[in-house]
């Protein structure tokens, strides 16, 4: 079969096929074009066999008009192509939809209790001194939790620690501070009195007390002991004010007032302004505008003795801090009561 | 102790005073910063401004107003104005004789006064006291004193004593009827005031009727005494009460507090001392003494130097120091120590002779007067050499970032149980009450013994939380559980100062209940979908800790009988999980299903092992489905152990894929995973299949387990 090489017909062809692309609507019609046009059969491959049986004077005319054609066919299939596809994607995104406004399918982020947070924290400021983490028993005898700590039976400093008994006669340990006088007994026996002792233990502690919204039975502690020749109260007072500072803010406010503890002389009360009114006083703070946060003091030598420590040459300090009220304090708890609550509906923002 | 403004002014020039908080009253501020804290206020026309106090326990003398002001007085160095007094008593004895037959009794005094009918109190006084109508005006005086002064006193009607006053000890039990109108035991060995015939009063705690002040009372018996603070106590603890009085003793009274209290009293009274005939105001007629020894003249010296370097002031001038120390009614002689350094020779005033002993005590006195808040605070060095973590720590912070991950949140339950809790264990677990250490003396029912498991508490707190309308409940705890102990904790020391105490186990408990996922938007899981989820966080936190996890079978009574399992780390049972029985979950008041698990963290922090990073081949894996025949009660993955303990060299991973049961059949049908992989080389699909026939024919000779069809 003999095709029409002449420049019209080429020219005529190359405006037919610009007509036939622009009626493509579909893929399918692409695919109906592309058979049409370039497959093997199709009209280029058969103009450009028609070649040889071209005057050689008019070949290279005749060829440059095919090649013409050929990329106009290419260019052409293939931007229909990419349109094809853009549209149909254009079409697909119209129509998928997922709201993203509804509920989020996840187990979400756990949260650590508000005590063990404060725990930690004063646990990470602490460590650079060179503090050890040491745990204790929270079942003692009154040795432990009393008579080594200068607080002799029938002191009216026991009813500051209403005290639980176990059946077997021995207490729930009222503050943390059983535990120092563990160490300092451990120091002392097994180790020669090695010095310095620079230990923090945390944890429950128990008073027999009515409960109420601001005094539960269970509460919480972080005690520290340091003992070193040449301690004085202004490095009590230093730490104090540093891990309350670090804690809280270097804003926050923090006084210190003179308490009775057997165990320690002199004895200090550290003090922040209540979260809660400002220090402007509230139900909170029992009108104060100020919460005590713990008890500390010079250990007493009565203590440091029982331990076979030289009050004349060693002298050290001592700390336990009202961890539960720490966290109240620091996460705006109206009172003590709701520290222990277990509202996972608060729990679980506190992150 | 209530402490009236309007009192105190009169003895001592105060800064301004408000109701307003500490933060804008200066009164207010500076009694904080003294120790005396002021935790309520009161006002009203007739008394004007009251504040109530916290003392210190060790500070008798705070318990006065006239102790406030000597307080006050070391910080502002304002002059204390002492209360008149009278100028005399009396030379003559009371007409009572006195016996001192006990030295709890350190020093006695009884001083006779007549007293007119009709007598009047004065105004100043009957405005601080309470209820003055009610009471004889030398009762109120008395009342007025202690307030004003600190010294306890107690009046007898003379015409009711019959012969002497006997200062001695009860030795039986003995019944009076006091003076509150209660019948009270007083216990053998309190110290007692008697006549010959009978019990007048209970020394330092509360006086009988039988010798109650009335209106018709013409002669009093003032009674002043020093007795020793742990007698007044045990006696008054053992009686069940306390009073003013005994609240003083206990804490410890003035030892040369009697004569002045005495002549504040006669002052008071009206009468001119001893020898007046006034027949409208009261007069002393006698005084007598009884008395173990003279007070003792306790002596502290104290360093300048190391004063000024306990409080981290250099400047503190010695003249301030004598001032205040003078201001708080020491004695003080100084002389030259060693270079410039100067002693101070400190001489203990009366009423501190219970609390200052040592140059400690002292240190105190001059912080608390120039103001803790003065102390120049110093941070001392910082060490560098932070100890190691112990395995408690260590253990901790690897477990937490796997729950917290998997979306449990911490919580803290009590530390107690009470009886009912530990009757519904008993249910489930005859004879665990036993295992319950009981406590003798708690105040709330619901605190009566220490848990010995968590399982009770941990179900009420996710009860309580679906109830306040929380979707998914998970939570854990870090906490201590208690047993009766085999061996008692005791005074013994122990050369281990750690977590090893029998009667104490540190666990780790888990729960869960509602969804797992948040948000009503899915639909809830159902409990073996919610089984598997809890299992997977347990999984993840003991993978965590580096130990290879698997769950045995489980045997406890306070679980769900057909959902429960031993959780293991390796070889080691560390604890168990399940879902909690249904005769818990009735008595906590929930119909949810709850899902519980108490690892013990002392084993985990024994087993737990660094992870190191696994040994992987860049050769292909193959993996065959291998279906095997269960009995619909054998544990899956105890056959999965079978399957993994197998041996088999290139054998890398087993899984279950399947758990299927058709109805018709009494078997269940579970496919197993079996992955096999080698580093050297690529398998070969026969070695996959012989290694595979092997086990299976393993698994049916060794254990009885079949292939399904």
């Amino acid at each position: 079969m003999s095709v029409d090489l002449s420049p019209k017909n080429i020219k005529d062809l190359m405006t037919r096929f610009e007509q036939q692309l622009k009626d493509v609507r579909h893929k399918e019609d692409l695919e109906l074009l592309k058979r049409d046009w370039v497959s093997k059969e199709g009209f280029v491959k058969e103009l450009f066999k028609g070649l040889r049986d071209v005057p050689a004077d008019e070949k290279p005319t005749v060829a440059a008009l095919l090649n013409e054609l050929r990329s106009t066919v290419d260019d052409g299939l293939e931007g229909k192509e990419r349109w094809l596809r853009t549209d149909a994607l254009k079409a697909q995104l119209a129509q998928e939809y997922i709201d993203l406004s509804l509920p989020e399918a996840a187990s979400g982020l756990g949260s650590i209790h508000p005590i063990t947070v404060v725990e930690d924290r004063i646990t990470e400021i602490l460590r650079p001194f060179g503090f050890q983490s040491i745990m204790g028993p929270e079942i003692e005898t009154d040795y432990y939790c009393f008579d080594s700590l200068n607080i002799p039976k029938h002191h009216p400093a026991r009813d500051m620690q209403d005290t639980f008994y176990t059946e077997t006669g021995h207490v729930l340990r009222t503050h943390t501070t059983s535990v120092q006088a563990r160490i300092l007994q451990h120091r002392a026996l097994f180790e020669n009195g090695r010095l310095p002792i620079k230990v923090a233990s945390f944890g429950r502690a128990y008073r027999n007390e009515k409960e109420d919204a601001s005094h539960c039975a269970m509460f919480h502690q972080y005690e520290l002991v340091w003992i070193e020749p040449g301690l004085t109260l202004a490095h009590l007072l230093g730490l104090m004010t540093h891990i309350i500072k670090e804690l809280y803010g270097k804003r926050r406010k923090v006084r210190f007032v003179p308490k009775f503890y057997p165990y320690t002389e002199p004895s200090v009360g550290p003090q922040i302004d209540c979260s809660v009114c400002r220090g402007q006083g509230c139900p909170s703070c029992g009108g104060a505008g100020w919460v005590t946060v713990g008890g500390s003091g010079m250990v007493h030598s009565k203590v440091l003795e029982e331990f076979k420590l030289d009050p004349t040459k060693v002298s050290g300090f001592a700390f336990g801090l009202g961890t539960s009220r720490l966290a109240g304090q620091l996460y705006n708890f109206p009172h003590l009561r709701s520290v222990y609550d277990n509202d996972l509906r608060v729990l679980k923002e506190i992150v | 102790m209530k402490l009236h403004i309007r009192l105190l002014e009169k003895l001592i020039e105060l800064p301004e005073w408000s109701v307003e908080t500490a933060s804008n009253c200066p009164l207010r501020h500076l009694l904080d910063d003294l120790g005396l804290e002021v935790k309520g206020v009161e006002a009203s026309q007739e008394k004007g401004i009251v504040y109530t106090l916290e003392t210190l326990a060790n500070r008798g003398d705070h318990l006065s107003h006239v102790g406030v002001a000597r307080e006050i007085s070391a910080r502002t160095l304002a002059q204390v104005k002492i209360p008149t007094l009278a100028n005399q008593l009396s030379d003559r004895k009371a007409s009572v004789p006195v016996r001192r037959a006990t030295d709890k009794c350190f020093k006695y005094a009884l001083m006779d006064m007549s007293v007119p009918a009709g007598m009047a109190l004065r105004n100043d006084v009957a405005s601080f006291v309470e209820d003055p109508e009610k009471l004889h005006p030398i009762v109120s005086i008395l009342n007025y004193v202690q307030l004003e002064m600190g010294q306890p006193m107690h009046a007898f009607d003379a015409d009711k004593i019959e012969g002497e006053i006997i200062v001695e000890l009860s030795t039986k039990p003995e019944e009076i009827d006091a003076l509150d109108g209660k019948r009270y035991t007083v216990p053998v060995g309190s110290v007692l005031i008697k006549d010959r015939k009978k019990i007048v009063a209970v020394a330092g705690v509360i006086g009988c009727l039988n010798s109650m002040v009335t209106g018709e009372t013409r002669k009093v018996l003032i009674e002043t005494a020093v007795f020793d603070p742990v007698s007044v106590r045990i006696t008054a603890r053992a009686m069940g009460v306390s009073t003013d009085s005994s609240y003083a003793f206990e804490r410890g009274c003035d030892y040369e507090g009697m004569t002045p209290a005495l002549k504040r009293v006669a002052y008071l009274a009206g009468g001119s001392a001893g020898t007046a005939k006034d027949t409208e105001s009261a007069h002393v007629i006698g005084v007598t003494y009884a008395e173990s020894a003279p007070t003792e003249k306790r002596k502290v010296t104290v360093l300048l130097s190391s004063l000024k370097r306990q409080l981290n002031l250099p400047r503190l001038e010695e003249v301030e120091v004598i001032t205040r120390f003078k201001n708080l009614g020491y004695v003080v002689d100084s002389a030259p120590a060693s270079g410039k350094d100067r002693e101070l020779a400190l001489s203990v005033p009366s009423w501190r002779l219970w609390d200052v002993r040592n140059a400690d005590d002292v240190y105190e006195d001059i912080a608390r007067s120039v103001s803790l808040n003065r102390v120049k605070a110093e941070l001392p060095a910082l060490d560098y050499e932070a100890p190691p973590l112990t395995a408690f720590e260590r253990v901790a912070q690897n477990i937490r970032p796997a729950l917290l991950g998997s979306g449990f949140v911490e919580v803290i339950s009590s530390g107690f149980y009470s009886a009912a809790d530990v009757a519904v264990l008993e249910q489930l677990s005859p004879g665990i009450g036993t295992q319950h250490l009981t406590l003798k003396n708690s105040l709330e029912a619901k605190n009566s013994h220490m848990k010995a498991t968590n399982v009770v508490h941990m179900t009420k707190l996710l009860a309580a939380n679906l109830k306040r309308g929380v979707g998914a409940a998970k939570v854990y705890e870090l906490c201590r559980i208690f047993s009766r102990p085999a061996e008692l904790p005791s005074d013994e020391p122990r050369e281990r100062e750690e977590l090893e105490y029998d009667y104490e186990h540190d666990i780790l408990a888990i729960a869960s209940a509602g969804r797992w996922y948040e948000g009503e938007w899915r639909k809830p899981e159902g409990t073996a979908d919610h089984a598997r989820l809890f299992k997977g966080a347990i999984a993840g936190l003991i993978k965590g800790l580096g130990c290879r996890f698997s769950v045995g079978k489980g045997d406890s009574p306070l679980l769900h009988p057909g959902i429960q399992g031993s959780v293991k780390c390796g070889r080691h049972v560390v604890g168990v999980m399940g879902a909690v029985h249904p005769v818990i979950r009735e008595a906590c008041e929930t119909r949810d299903e709850i899902f519980y698990c108490e690892l013990d963290l002392r084993l985990l922090a024994k087993l737990m092992i660094g992870v190191p990073a696994p040994a992987v081949s860049d050769y292909p894996a193959v993996w065959r489905d291998m279906t095997l025949r269960l009995s619909p009660r054998e544990q899956a993955g105890r056959v999965l152990r079978f399957v993994q303990e197998a041996a088999l060299d290139s054998l890398v991973n087993a899984v279950i894929v399947d758990d299927f049961k058709k109805a018709e059949e009494d078997y269940r049908r579970v496919t197993y995973r079996i992955t096999f992989q080698r580093n050297d080389r690529t398998l070969k699909s026969e070695e996959v299949d012989a290694a595979l026939g092997g086990l299976v024919e393993s698994l049916k000779s060794k254990h009885g387990i079949e292939m399904a069809n």
